[in-house]
């Protein structure tokens, strides 16, 4: 969507005009959805919990002052959901948490002959093999592979949205990306790739 | 300052790069037709106006308040006058008599109580000697 066009669908959401409302909804119903998922790990209160983040961009919208950019407020309203769904749930953190696999100052080595990333190329099971290592990370590390990586923010962008310093964000980042590599890497070694 | 540019360095590596690159070229899902009538019609709920509920939150905020008052002024300034009446002691026979004179006066208005009250209608025989002229 062109800048100009965006700001003035948000002018109208901001007005509470449910036509506008609705076009707002289809530009980002699918990345909200496809974030929340991937936080929650279940298809059915994923589309509960988005359906309550844009029910929640409704009634605030009028409230949005513009200071970040829209993307940035929605998936911070997203973010929150799934943090506070995730509370109410009662759920223990998963097994990839921040003090991961690779201590302070280890050196990663990635300099096996059969770790090719330029030849990496998605096919179903690899995909299922990358959702399954993003399953696996905590929180506070899924958040931020998911914001940077898939959804594009930048550093300060994230930051923002987490209130947590730009370093903690590329620390978290570091550590997620770290984790995702061994598990792509375990899955090549192992034979997945022949 | 050292180790974030160090965090940069290995973040721009190639290799965490192909990470990247593999999160996001991860399919999108759009969710389902169903899913968005759902939400289609939550968001028409929300936009319906709701003038009754507003014009009673403008009514009932004031009515909370005035109630509020009244009950703190009940309960703290308008006490009733605490008086054990029942009782058959010398005080509260004192009470029951005062109260009695109170309810008469309301009725019969300022002058004699029903208990001061004599027939004088006939005379009576004087009985006090002082007061018998003839014995001088």
């Amino acid at each position: 969507m062109e800048a100009g066009a965006e700001e003035a669908l948000i002018d109208r959401c901001r007005k509470q005009d449910v036509e506008a409302f609705g076009k707002f909804v289809d530009a980002y119903q699918a990345r909200v959805f496809g974030f929340v998922k991937r936080m929650v790990n279940n298809a059915d209160e994923a589309a509960d919990v988005t359906q309550e983040v844009f029910i929640r961009a409704y009634q605030s919208f009028a409230r949005f002052d513009g200071r970040s950019s829209v993307r940035t407020w929605l998936f911070r309203i997203a973010n929150n959901l799934c943090i506070d769904r995730s509370r109410q749930l009662g759920r223990t953190p998963n097994s990839v948490g921040l003090v991961s696999d690779f201590e302070d100052g280890e050196e990663m080595d990635f300099s096996d002959s059969r770790w090719q990333p330029e030849a990496l190329m998605l096919d179903a099971e690899l995909i299922q093999v990358v959702e399954s290592g993003i399953a696996e990370m905590s929180e506070k590390l899924k958040m931020v592979l998911l914001l940077h990586d898939r959804e594009e923010m930048s550093y300060e962008e994230i930051a923002e949205t987490l209130s947590i310093p730009v370093g903690t964000v590329k620390s978290r980042l570091f550590l997620a990306r770290a984790h995702l590599q061994s598990v792509v890497k375990r899955y090549m070694t192992e034979g997945g790739n022949d | 300052m050292k180790n974030e540019n160090q965090l940069d360095e290995k973040l721009a590596s190639d290799s965490m790069k192909s990470i990247a690159k593999l999160v996001k070229d991860l399919p999108e899902e759009i969710p389902s037709m169903n899913w968005r009538s759902q939400l289609n019609e939550r968001i028409l709920a929300e936009a319906k106006p709701k003038p009754k509920l507003e014009l009673q939150r403008w009514l009932l905020r004031p009515a909370l308040g005035l109630g509020l008052a009244a009950a703190l002024a009940v309960a703290f300034v308008i006490r009733p006058v605490a008086s054990d009446a029942t009782g058959s002691s010398v005080e509260s026979l004192m009470i029951a008599t005062h109260q009695d004179d109170v309810n008469y006066a309301s009725v019969t208005g300022a002058g004699l109580s029903v208990s001061e009250m004599k027939d004088y209608s006939s005379p009576t025989p004087v009985s006090d000697p002082l007061l018998d002229l003839d014995v001088f």
